[in-house]
Formats: structure tokens, sequence, C-alpha cells
């Protein structure tokens, strides 16, 4: 940038110094969290992909719109396997300990939590819903996970199979 | 039920302004028979999770022989509650364990029925009956209890504001009260404090393309077979012609609901 009205130069010269400063305070977590991509939590799958369901930035601005819309598109049609699924979010971004046990999505630092907190936003969607991937029912897990289960698990429709597919991803998360 | 009644009913309803939705095909009638849909992208009858939203086509609902249903076996409850997360409840600390049990969500509870005259007893599950004019949904106030277009009666518990109206409506006794913070929980199965809830014939199941709920699942493997689900709008399916070869009724048939739910032998 070149046109610095002259009187910010003098400002914008120390800038560099303030965040030294800032940094030093140890406030480098809250002032590094905002770029892109910064609130994925490492140990989760989504920290091993380089982009979410739609475009980040995207996702950034408007989750909470697609969420909302895909929570009617199930509950009154049915519709649970898209990709803007709320199971589907916990599911590629919940964190995981070093036993390689889930973290709640939304607890304290985890990816809902830690920039809804930094945003001042509260949610009340997890007094509901679960904040691990926990019994997943057949239709909630992911595209790739659902081809891997395809051979075999799911039964001819209407046998009464105890082994139900409901069944399938459920045994494997619990 | 009379088929007059039935109509004469509906009028009223409508004009009452309360009639929600189409009127679906009136089951063991003459059977409306919904022409199938156009594309076929996603035929329901397919293992596959659905990409259309719901329609009329189906309508789900249950047939239970109450002469299999066994005295003492509870594996369609215990099936249920595995599934839909309501064995995740916990007994509040220091509460009274009759209290507990009153007040613990449950979507089908065993029922033995006896005639006092005969001494006969009589078995059976009873959970939602999710019916053609639901009261629940009639006394909602915020649209939360509705009827999806498949026949399937649930709450939108993003809207339910806890009033129980419908609790009280139901004459079945069907739904039932979150009272407690739940800390345990299933993805398939949301669940909080302040919300009604009740027998929803599994439609995370159904949605996947495997329409068979738990409890039929776990009273077949008990070899049991008692309940027998199926679509009332399919005139050549299972649950028509089991329902064509066997008396079976409506608990309350005088409400003229039009349950999913019949009974056989009861
Ligand atoms: C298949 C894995 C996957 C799923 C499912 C998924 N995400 Fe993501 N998400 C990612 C990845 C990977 C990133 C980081 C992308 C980047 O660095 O640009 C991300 C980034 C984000 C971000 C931006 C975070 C930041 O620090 O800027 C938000 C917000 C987000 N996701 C929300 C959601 C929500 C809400 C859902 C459910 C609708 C969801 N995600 C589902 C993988 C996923
Ligand atoms: C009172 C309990 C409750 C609360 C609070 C709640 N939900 Fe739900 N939600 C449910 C239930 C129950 C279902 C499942 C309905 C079904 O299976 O048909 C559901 C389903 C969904 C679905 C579709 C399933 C999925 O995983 O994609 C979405 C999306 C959703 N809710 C989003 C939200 C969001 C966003 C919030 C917070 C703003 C929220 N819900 C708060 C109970 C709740
Ligand atoms: C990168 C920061 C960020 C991340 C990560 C994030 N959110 Fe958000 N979220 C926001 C912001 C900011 C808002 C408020 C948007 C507004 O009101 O304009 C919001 C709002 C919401 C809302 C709407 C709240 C309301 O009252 O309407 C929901 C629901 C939501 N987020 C769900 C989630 C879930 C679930 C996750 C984790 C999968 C998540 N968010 C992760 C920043 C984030």
């Amino acid at each position: 940038m070149t046109h610095f009205h002259p009187k910010l130069r003098a400002p914008v010269a120390i800038a560099p110094l303030v965040l030294l400063g800032l940094l030093c305070l140890g406030l480098a977590a809250a002032a590094q969290a905002t770029g892109v991509g910064d609130f994925v939590v490492d140990s989760s799958r989504a920290a091993k992909l380089d982009h979410c369901v739609e475009p980040t930035e995207y996702m950034r601005r408007y989750h909470y719109e697609l969420i909302r819309h895909q929570r009617d598109t199930t509950v009154y049609g049915g519709i649970r396997s898209t990709k803007h699924s709320l199971a589907g979010c916990v599911k590629c971004h919940v964190g995981y300990d070093a036993q390689h046990k889930p973290v709640a999505v939304n607890a304290k630092h985890q990816f809902c939590n830690a920039c809804h907190s930094y945003a001042a936003v509260t949610v009340n969607c997890f007094d509901c819903h679960a904040t691990v991937p926990k019994g997943e029912s057949w239709n909630q897990v992911t595209a790739g996970d659902r081809e891997a289960l395809l051979p075999g698990v799911h039964p001819q429709v209407g046998a009464a199979a105890p082994a139900a597919p409901g069944a399938a991803p459920e045994s494997r998360d619990q | 039920m009379s088929r007059e009644v039935d109509q004469v009913n509906q009028e009223r309803r409508r004009f009452m302004g309360v009639a929600a939705g189409a009127v679906a095909g009136t089951a063991g009638g003459a059977g409306v028979v919904v022409a199938a849909l156009s594309s076929g992208v996603s035929s329901d009858a397919a293992a596959a999770p659905r990409t259309e939203p719901v329609s009329d086509r189906h309508r789900w609902g249950m047939l239970i022989d109450t002469a299999k249903c066994v005295d003492g076996c509870t594996a369609c409850v215990d099936a249920c509650d595995e599934e839909n997360g309501l064995n995740l409840q916990a007994e509040p600390l220091g509460d009274d364990e009759a209290k507990w049990q009153n007040q613990r969500s449950a979507w089908i509870r065993k029922v033995k029925v006896q005639d006092n005259a005969s001494g006969v007893v009589t078995n059976l599950p009873l959970m939602c009956q999710h019916c053609e004019h639901p009261p629940c949904v009639n006394v909602c106030p915020t649209g939360a209890s509705f009827k999806r277009a498949d026949g399937i009666v649930m709450v939108d518990r993003h809207i339910c504001i806890g009033c129980r109206y419908c609790i009280m409506a139901c004459p079945y006794k069907a739904r039932s009260f979150i009272h407690e913070q739940v800390v345990q929980k299933l993805t398939r199965a949301p669940r909080g404090l302040g919300c009604v809830e009740s027998c929803n014939l599994c439609v995370h199941r159904i949605d996947d393309g495997n329409p068979s709920p738990a409890c039929a699942d776990a009273c077949a493997a008990e070899g049991h077979h008692a309940i027998l689900f199926g679509d009332l709008n399919d005139p050549s399916g299972p649950l028509r012609q089991a329902l064509g070869a066997q008396p079976n009724r409506q608990i309350r048939e005088n409400l003229e609901l039009n349950t999913g739910v019949r009974y056989a032998g009861l």
C-alpha cells in the first residue's frame, strides 16, 4: 500500500512493534486465530483435509445458514445424507485426545467452541446433539465411509436381520 | 370405521382449519393408490439414503399380533431404548425410583389388558399410533408436533416449547417429556431438556432405505414376529396383505383417528 496519509505513516511504522508487544503479552493465540482454517483442531480429520464442505471463507461466514437449512431438510424431508448435516460437522471437526478418544466438539478450545467464544456466540444445539460421533445412523456416515461399508453390510430390505445396517457404523464407533 | 363418518370428520377438521397437509389414502379401506412419482431417482425401496423429500406415496404403519406378543418379554422395548438412546437417560441423583420410572422417556410401553369377565389376558406393545388425524398435532401451539408426508407423527424439537399440550391430548399416553438435562446422547437420536418426544418409527432407518424399526427386528429375532411393519398405501405389500388376512382393529377406534398402528387379537 502506497497511499497512506502522511500523518498515518508513523503509527503504521510502529505497528509491528505493537504486534510484537502483544505477542509477548501472550495474546498470540487470539491474534493468530483469525486466519482461515486456524480454528481447525490438529487432531481432527479436518486437519488432514484442505477444504471444508463448502469454500472455507463461505463456511466461516454462513455455516449456520447451511446447518439451519439442513435441519429442516432432514426433519421434514427425511433427507439426512447431505454434506451439510450437523452430524457431519461433528464427525469431521471433532478432535481426539492422546488416548485417541474424541473430545466434545463444543468443549473449551475445541472447534465449535473456540471460535464461538472468540466471536461471543452461544448456541444451544449441543444440549441435544451429540458432541462426539457416537451411534450415527448409517446415513450419517460420510460418503467415503459408506462406500467402504457397502459390500455385504446392507441386507435385503424387509429381511428381519438382527444386525440391521443402522447398527453397523454404530458398532464401529462405540 | 364407517367411511361416511370419516368423511364428515374430515370436513369438520378442514372447516376448523386444523387439518394439516393432504389427506392420505385410507388404510384398509378402498385404498387410494397414489401414482408412483415421476423420476424414480430414489426408489425408497432401494437400500440407499434418500435424496428426495418424503412424499405421501407411502404411509408407514404396523400390525401387532397380540397373540404372538409374549408375557414378560421386553425385546421390543429394549431394542427401542438402545436404538434411540433412551437407555442413556440418567436417573437424577436422589430421585425416587418409582417417580423416575414414571418420568423417564419411553417410546414403547408393554401393556397388559385383562378381560375381567373371561379372565383372558392380552399383552401388547403400545407406542405412538401414528394417527392420520393426530390430536397432538391439532393442539400444538407452535407447529412442532407434526405429521410427516409419509404419515410419521413426530416432534420438531427445534420449535417445541415443552408446553406438553400434546401429552394431554394423546389418547395413547404415547408421549414423554424430557425432565432432565441429557448428558449422554447418540448422534442419530438427539435429545434434550424441555422437549416432548415419542416413537418416530425409527425414522432414521426409514430414511436410510431400511424400513424396519428396531422393535420389529428385535421381536422377530426373538422368534415372536408379533410386529409387522410396512406401507399402508401399498395394496400388495406385506402389511396390507396381513391386515386383509386377519381381523384387526385400532385402539380407541371410536375416536376416528385412523391410526397407522393396528392390533390383531384384541
Ligand atoms: C469432511 C470434513 C469436513 C466436514 C464434514 C465439515 N468440515 Fe468444516 N472444515 C474442514 C476443513 C478441512 C476445514 C479447513 C479448511 C481450510 O483450512 O481452508 C474446515 C473449516 C471450517 C470452518 C472455518 C474454520 C476456520 O478456522 O476458519 C468452519 C466455520 C467450518 N469448517 C464449519 C463446518 C460446519 C458447520 C460443518 C457442518 C456443516 C463442517 N464444517 C463440516 C472439513 C470439514
Ligand atoms: C431440544 C433438542 C434439540 C436442540 C436444542 C437442537 N436440535 Fe437439532 N435435532 C434435534 C432432533 C431430535 C433431531 C432429529 C430429528 C430426526 O431425526 O428426525 C435434530 C436434527 C437436526 C439436524 C438434522 C440432523 C443432522 O445431524 O444433520 C440438524 C442439521 C440440526 N438438528 C441442527 C440443529 C442446530 C443448528 C441446533 C442449534 C441451533 C439444534 N439442531 C438444536 C433436536 C435438537
Ligand atoms: C471460524 C469461527 C467459527 C467456527 C469454527 C464455528 N462457528 Fe458457528 N458461528 C460463528 C459466528 C461468527 C456466528 C455468528 C454469525 C452471525 O450471527 O452472523 C456463528 C453462529 C453459529 C450458529 C447460529 C447461532 C444462532 O444463534 O443463530 C450456529 C448454529 C453455529 N454457529 C454452529 C456451529 C457449529 C456446529 C460449529 C462447529 C462444527 C461452528 N459453528 C463453528 C463462527 C464460527
